[in-house]
């Protein structure tokens, strides 16, 4: 899948993240979007998928329907679990999901008394049961530990089978692990 | 409540005019005969009707309303002022031109729908503004239909503001309702005993009446509080 950003700049009051920034990206299987904190990482994503207007140039190629895991977990907290994941597809994909993400005895439960690496497993498993043409997740092992963080992986790479799959990561190994292609990126405004 | 009886019984002793300051035992001993009679539960009815029935259109009016003023920033600016408007003006005003527009029997339930509306409005409108962004926002990645966005983001974010309204809106309606029976006078209700009691300088009559709109507020409040209180839980079992 090509993606082509054309001319792109995007600034902030107190920063410019992209200047004129062109270039046509390839997608299929993993691919982990690398770089410092601040760089632009989520900025990247966010205008990629359209949820973030650039204030010149343009993105085209990328499809209407995507997933996209937050770095926050935006769950809805009067929901339990189950709910949670339920909203976005079935109820039985819903429970197979978050039998996957090791939340099977967590179905009930409401995230305000879920711990925080639960909570982010069901909004993984929130992206991983949704239906479309593209995966992007942002951060999405954040407050994980290694077990689960290595129990995970070969979920994205299950996910990478049926759409591309674009993942932010600091950690070189989680691409390595996944046999990913590495995008990074570097300084400000930011460039591959 | 004993010491405060007390207070007012010093007081009636201190004063030692019935005629100015009625005292507990006359109160109540007035109360006591009005409560025997069936000429007061028809009129302890038609107040609580007409000031329900004021209630209810004010509470389903400022729902309507917020919908409408959330859905269209067009509608907004129509209506932001005109509640503004009914918000700051004295009651006593919209109770006279009620008088003039309408039968004296509807002026009550008007003036209650009229307090009522913006404060609904005004609580639903603010829940509305303050739904989480970061919800709505996931929502729409995902392609939640509106029907899932309405019942899941926005009913659980406004309830809490809704519930608010609904009992603060309470008092306002009785004591709103009440004002304008007393200036409007409908023949069957409690303001028309107040205006009388007050004509015909019985003023054991009129705290016996003030007392019962004091004890139907505070019960009709309660009920509310209740049932607030019902729907709470029930949509927190439901996961709303």
């Amino acid at each position: 899948m090509n993606v082509t950003f054309q001319d792109v700049s995007v600034r902030y009051a107190d920063k410019t993240v992209f200047t004129h920034f062109t270039h046509t990206f390839s997608f299929s299987g993993v691919t982990a979007l690398m770089g410092a904190s601040g760089v632009g990482k989520t900025t990247f994503l966010r205008v990629l998928c359209g949820l973030e207007k650039p204030e010149s140039g343009s993105v085209t190629g990328f499809p209407a329907r995507f997933t996209y895991l937050f770095q926050e977990d935006r769950l809805l907290p009067w929901l339990d679990a189950l709910q949670n994941v339920a909203v976005v597809c079935d109820e039985a994909s819903a429970r197979r999901a978050l039998e996957e993400v090791g939340l099977g005895e967590e179905l009930h439960t409401k995230p305000a008394e879920l711990s925080g690496g639960m909570r982010r497993r069901v909004a993984l498993a929130r992206a991983f049961a949704h239906d479309s043409d593209f995966l992007l997740l942002d951060e999405p092992f954040q407050g994980l530990d290694d077990s689960l963080r290595a129990a995970l992986l070969p979920l994205l790479q299950k996910e990478a089978l049926r759409r591309p799959v674009l993942f932010v990561t600091h950690d070189r190994r989680e691409a390595q692990s996944l046999d990913a292609s590495v995008l990074e990126l570097h300084g400000s405004p930011a460039v591959l | 409540m004993c010491v405060w009886l007390a207070v007012w019984q010093i007081l009636s002793l201190c004063i030692g005019q019935e005629v100015l300051f009625a005292s507990p035992r006359a109160t109540f001993s007035r109360l006591f005969s009005l409560l025997g009679t069936g000429d007061f539960w028809l009129k302890a009815l038609h107040s609580l009707l007409g000031i329900m029935e004021g209630y209810l259109l004010g509470v389903c009016g400022g729902i309507l309303l917020a919908v409408l003023t959330a859905c269209s920033k067009w509608l907004l600016a129509v209506f932001k002022p005109m509640l503004t408007v009914i918000k700051t003006t004295p009651v006593v005003s919209f109770i006279i031109l009620a008088l003039v527009w309408l039968q004296k029997e509807s002026v009550p339930v008007f003036i209650s729908f009229l307090m009522v509306l913006p404060i609904v409005w005004a609580n639903l409108t603010t829940g509305i503004a303050e739904t989480n962004p970061q919800l709505l926002e996931m929502a729409r990645v995902y392609r939640l239909s509106k029907r899932k966005i309405l019942r899941y983001i926005y009913f659980p974010s406004v309830l809490p503001a809704l519930l608010t309204s609904l009992t603060t809106a309470i008092g306002f309606a009785w004591k709103a309702g009440i004002a304008a029976e007393v200036i409007s006078t409908p023949r069957e209700s409690i303001g028309a005993q107040l205006y009388n009691a007050k004509v015909y300088l019985e003023t054991a009559d009129l705290f016996a009446w003030t007392l019962v709109v004091i004890l139907l507020s505070m019960l009709f409040e309660r009920l509310i509080v209740f049932l607030v209180g019902k729907i709470s839980a029930l949509a927190a079992k439901e996961g709303v």
